[in-house]
């Protein structure tokens, strides 16, 4: 049915043009019904209209003619009857402007007649003409006359009325021609259009005349007629105005009235009245251009011929006009141009419709084919089951030989669970479990689920069935596509384990192995890194890296992996992050798909916090070196001065030379010399080494070696008490705890107590107990005073050593249980060989110096020295020191300086070591460390210095270093070194404490910039060392 | 192998004295009259001890004892000082020459025997770790 492409157009452009055609046709149709119907209301209208004015035209005629009967019925007519008659006629015909009445006179009857009307008619009555200008003008001598004598003015101008009256009618040329014709004819004549009768040079007027003759006299031939001729009755009207008094009451209509007059045989258009004015207009100077339609009729006024026309204008017929065959034309082609847009749709519809249908045929069938061709060939046994007992109703080859079975025949009919061992490996029965999977597939559609199948050798073999629910028009049946998993299962397994050793691997993994995607989200994790933040898997993975380890929104600036993502290579840093507990080295390596897509990295972090420590104390070993080679450098910068101090030091060991030529040197030296080679001769015989003795030679020789000992005592004492005496002795005060000095000299003697079976007893106390004294000098007068106890007690006496003090002294006591020394003897104790009775037992004798010279050595301390005895009882030896305080030892330190170098005209440097905030320093190191720490560094000090010098430690952190012999320039070079010793000192220091420990350092020199010992004290102090 | 060793002292007398004490003890002896004597046989014969006298004429013994113990050859053998000065000052600069130890005449034969053994069996023990390192490398 449908036509090939052009046949198809062919069709559409027939039914198209036909629209058209059927369209215009129909148009054309209304067109023209409508036509006539307004050419029939047109028609109708002006015939209507025509009728009206040649009405109206009738009743000028019959206004006059009654006017004429009027004057048959009477002869006089008086003025104010004509006036009473015309008003009536007046309000009749509304265009009518003047009725009057016109006397013939001849001339032989015109004075009389003028006389009775003066009297009769207003006094002024004259019979004239109009001359120029509408003026008075006298008439002349004529034949007859027609003179107005009554007059009627539709709106009564009285004065003109009076103008008027006697006016001759006749010297009016035109009016008198129509008066003429009206006189012959003995009928209403009438005038062309006149101009009007004097108020407006533009109405157009036309008047009448009815001849009146004499009562009953014969008007039928001319001569009569011209004899027996009274005069006229005239009117004038306005044709305008009879228009509009015709039409008045009568809508417009859109019709346009045209007049036309005919005179000499042409016609002209005197008239239109506009309807789209209203108003009428005398010899209108446009023509309408001529329509289709008109109505004309030809009429007469009086004896004139009039013809009207009438027109209708654009608006009659637009009233008139029914839209109709244009809106039908409209419609006619809408509907045209849509009908052939939906059949051109139809068609392509149609055409599409038969296409796809002629598609899916042909799919229909190829796919028909493909599923034949599958069902038969596919390696899947596909089978449908069904209801309602679900047995199997078809099976492919592939499904007949996946059970093992013959064919197709020993399928048919068996049921599902026939093909399955009874239970499933969940441990569901197959019956129960198949119904089960059957109805869900039902429920759902379709339904994969894994199977324990048996084949019909027995063998029970793993598969995945999938169930379809298929609709055919009779039934719902199953369609069944069962495969073998065998295979797929060991794979299975074998992936699983694969996993298994994977993830086992990974997560015994120390480090902290995650792996990231390209999003920094975490997509696997180990269990190293999950225990280390003591998290859950679930709380990682799935996360952004930064968020959850480093608890930030942004990446770690340094971090590996934003690296490997921008350049795709390995990474690494180390990440420091106070927030992760260690600091980690962080590897990132990135990770490709097949594509060599980057698909994210691997990120390994390790701890090296170990590394880190190493690292740490490296840097700080590097630091330390840095510190001694610095202070090495330092140390070559002053080499100079060095070499000087060199030269200094040289002058020195030459004054030890001349120590030879001191007197106690060469006392101790020439007195000690020969003593040793005595008694090292007697020993070496007493020794056996020269050979053998005899008991007697060998007791002569003891007592030899004796007394050789004695002798060597006797000289130490004498010297010593020597340079007491000569003022000589120095003492090498320092601040010492008397407590331990005590304990540890008086320790030494226990062995020499036990001997003789004597208990010693010591009572020092624990604490610190500080006082300024020479050490040494205080181990001589203990060892003294306890040589002298042990002697003077018998055996299995107790000897007590007691050590007391308080804030101003410290004082020792040597108690002993021996025989006492008498009172008369007491004064004598401490006198230069003062000797007892020997006391009971043996031991060499005293020199007789020993307490003399402790006397002076507790003198020199400023302290006191006293005994008290009582024979039989015991003696009680004691000495006490007095406690200056440290400020006043210091001074009398300096003070001992400055008196020893001015006698040699030399100079003395003080340098003032202070450590700030020494009381906090004490506090966090305890008074035990705290002393320590000072005595260190009082070591380190004279240790650098090599060089003569004092250094006296203060209780208060402060150090003071007597330089002999060193000017300001040594003492300057001194103090750096001082300063470098003991920075590097307190800085290599482990604790940190002692490491932040600050000092200042000042310097002042004697005699240059001190006096004495108060000016150079606080010069060395206030000079601070910035 | 016996210990050897070096006397530096200017008397005779002492000398003959200290070597009967020091070979009956079972030791080596060898002496030196001087410092500068003195200094060449403890560089040439590497004495196991040194017993220094400290007044001596030329060179005193506290120059004999720094020079041997910044002399590579003789610094790590140990040395005693005698003195007839037994002041803490004289202890004091022997310690600072270098000595390892100080003894005052007249002494105890005893003492002095006790002292040399005491320092011979730390050398010992020295040389013999310094030996294990040696041997370690």
């Amino acid at each position: 049915m449908i036509k090939n492409g052009k046949g198809v157009y062919l069709s559409i452009l027939t039914v198209f043009i036909s629209g058209v055609l059927l369209s215009l046709f129909i148009f054309a149709q209304a067109y023209h019904y409508e036509f006539r119907k307004i050419k029939s209301l047109f028609d109708n209208a002006a015939a209507y209209r025509f009728q009206i004015i040649e009405n109206t035209i009738g009743d000028t005629n019959y206004a006059l003619e009654s006017f004429g009967d009027f004057y048959a019925a009477s002869e006089d007519v008086s003025n104010a009857e004509f006036e009473t008659f015309a008003k009536g006629l007046f309000l009749r015909q509304p265009y009518i402007f003047e009725f009057r009445f016109l006397k013939r006179v001849r001339n032989q009857e015109r004075e009389a007649f003028e006389a009775a009307a003066r009297k009769e008619i207003y006094p002024k009555f004259h019979i004239y003409e109009l001359g120029e200008n509408n003026q008075f003008a006298e008439v002349g001598e004529k034949a007859e006359y027609f003179s107005i004598i009554y007059d009627a003015v539709s709106d009564s101008h009285r004065p003109v009325h009076q103008f008027v009256l006697g006016l001759n009618a006749a010297s009016f040329p035109e009016r008198w021609l129509a008066m003429q014709k009206a006189r012959d004819s003995a009928a209403i004549t009438s005038t062309g259009p006149m101009i009007g009768y004097g108020e407006s040079d533009t109405d157009y007027v036309l008047r009448m005349f009815l001849p009146i003759y004499r009562n009953n006299s014969p008007r039928v031939d001319l001569a009569q007629r011209q004899n027996n001729l009274n005069g006229f009755v005239a009117l004038l009207f306005n044709l305008d105005d009879l228009i509009k008094s015709c039409l008045r009451g009568i809508p417009l209509e859109g019709l346009d009235i045209s007049i036309y007059y005919n005179t000499d045989g042409a016609k002209k258009l005197f008239y239109i009245h506009s309807s789209s004015t209203g108003k009428g207009h005398i010899y209108p100077s446009d023509i309408s251009t001529p329509m289709k339609l008109s109505w004309s009729k030809a009429f007469k006024i009086a004896d004139q011929d009039w013809e009207l026309l009438v027109t209708p204008s654009p608006y009659f017929i637009s009233q008139n006009r029914i839209i109709l065959p244009w809106i039908i034309l409209f419609i006619g082609l809408v509907f045209t141009l849509f009908f052939t847009l939906y059949l051109r749709d139809i068609i392509a519809g149609a055409k599409k419709v038969e296409g796809l249908v002629n598609i899916r045929t042909s799919e229909l069938r190829k796919a028909e084919e493909k599923y034949r061709v599958l069902y038969h060939a596919s390696a899947d046994a596909i089978m449908t089951l069904t209801p309602p007992d679900w047995h199997f109703a078809s099976g492919n080859p592939a499904t007949v030989k996946l059970f093992a079975l013959k064919d197709e025949q020993e399928f048919v009919h068996k049921k599902p669970w026939d093909l399955s061992p009874e239970f499933q490996p969940d441990g569901q029965e197959s019956l129960v479990k198949a119904k089960k999977m059957i109805d869900e597939a039902i429920e759902k559609g379709s339904n994969l689920f894994e199977w324990a199948h048996k084949k019909a050798t027995g063998e029970v073999f793993p598969a995945t069935v999938l169930l379809s629910r298929m609709q055919s028009a009779e039934s719902t049946y199953l369609q069944a596509t069962v495969r073998d998993i065998t295979e797929l299962k060991k794979a299975e397994n074998a992936l699983e384990l694969a996993n298994k050793e994977w993830s086992d691997t990974f997560n015994a993994i120390s480090d902290f192995v995650f792996i990231l995607d390209k999003n920094s989200v975490i997509t696997k994790v180990n269990e190293s890194l999950l225990n280390a933040m003591q998290v859950e898997e679930k709380d990682v993975v799935g996360r952004v890296c930064f968020e959850v380890l480093h608890k930030k929104n942004s990446p770690w600036p340094t971090c590996p992996h934003q690296q490997t993502l921008a350049d795709k290579n390995s990474h690494t840093e180390e990440v420091i992050d106070p927030g992760l507990g260690m600091p980690l080295l962080v590897t990132t390596s990135p990770i490709f798909d097949d594509r060599g897509e980057m698909i994210g990295s691997v990120h390994i972090a390790k701890d090296i916090s170990t590394i880190k420590k190493t690292e740490n104390e490296l840097m700080r070993a590097k630091e330390e070196l840095e510190v001694e080679a610095w202070g090495l450098s330092k140390a070559n910068n002053g080499i100079k001065v060095l070499y000087r101090e060199l030269e200094q030091k040289n002058e020195e060991l030459k004054k030890v030379d001349q120590l030879k030529s001191d007197f106690v040197s060469i006392v101790s030296h020439e007195l000690r010399t020969p003593l040793a080679i005595m008694k090292e001769g007697v020993s070496l015989v007493l020794d056996r080494v020269t050979g053998e003795v005899n008991a007697k030679t060998a007791s002569t020789l003891e007592m030899v070696y004796n007394n050789i000992n004695r002798l060597a005592k006797l000289i130490s004492d004498l010297l010593d008490i020597s340079k007491i005496e000569a003022g000589r002795l120095q003492l090498k005060k320092a601040l010492t705890d008397i407590n331990l000095l005590v304990r540890d000299a008086a320790e030494k003697w226990i062995p020499a107590a036990g001997k003789r079976y004597q208990e010693l007893v010591i009572n020092a106390g624990s604490e610190r107990l500080n006082v300024y004294v020479d050490p040494d000098k205080l181990i001589q007068i203990l060892n003294n005073l306890l040589s002298n106890a042990i002697k003077f007690t018998p055996d299995k006496g107790r000897i007590t050593v007691e050590v007391k003090g308080d804030k101003n002294e410290v004082g020792v006591s040597v108690v002993d249980t021996g025989t006492g020394i008498p009172s008369a003897d007491l004064p004598k104790v401490f006198g230069k060989f003062q000797q007892f009775d020997r006391p009971a037992g043996g031991g060499a004798k005293g020199t007789g110096l020993g307490l003399a010279i402790c006397k002076e050595l507790v003198e020199l301390h400023e302290g006191t020295i006293k005994v008290e005895s009582k024979p039989g009882a015991g003696t009680k030896f004691s000495f006490t020191i007095p406690r200056k305080d440290s400020e006043t030892v210091f001074k009398e330190h300096i003070s001992e300086g400055i008196k020893d170098v001015s006698e040699r005209n030399s100079s003395l440097s003080l340098i003032s070591m202070r450590i700030s905030e020494f009381g906090r320093l004490q506090k966090e190191l305890g008074p035990d460390r705290t002393h320590d720490l000072l005595k260190e560094i009082e070591k380190i000090i004279s240790e650098s210095l090599r060089r003569k010098a004092d250094t006296v430690v203060r209780d208060t952190g402060e150090l003071m270093i007597l330089l002999f012999d060193t000017s300001k320039e040594g003492a300057q070079a001194a103090r750096g070194r001082i300063e470098d010793v003991i920075r590097s000192f307190l800085i290599g220091s482990r604790d940190e404490v002692v490491k932040s420990t600050t000092f200042n350092v000042g310097i002042a020199c004697y005699p240059e910039e001190a006096k004495d010992e108060t000016e150079l004290l606080d010069k060395a102090r206030g000079i601070i060392h910035a | 192998m016996p210990s050897r060793v070096l006397f530096i002292e200017d008397e005779d007398e002492i000398v003959e004295l200290m070597r009967m004490r020091l070979e009956a003890a079972g030791f080596t002896f060898t002496s030196a009259c001087n410092g500068e004597e003195g200094l060449v046989k403890a560089q040439k014969d590497k004495p196991d001890i040194i017993l220094l006298d400290i007044i001596m004429p030329k060179v005193d013994g506290l120059t004999v004892c720094r020079k041997l113990k910044t002399d590579g050859a003789t610094k790590n053998i140990p040395v005693i000082m005698i003195s007839a000065a037994g002041s803490k000052e004289m202890q004091e600069k022997c310690r600072e020459a270098g000595a390892q130890d100080f003894i005052r005449k007249p002494f105890e034969a005893s003492e002095l025997l006790i002292k040399i053994t005491d320092y011979l069996k730390k050398k010992e023990a020295q040389d013999a770790q310094k030996e294990n390192t040696h041997r370690r490398r």
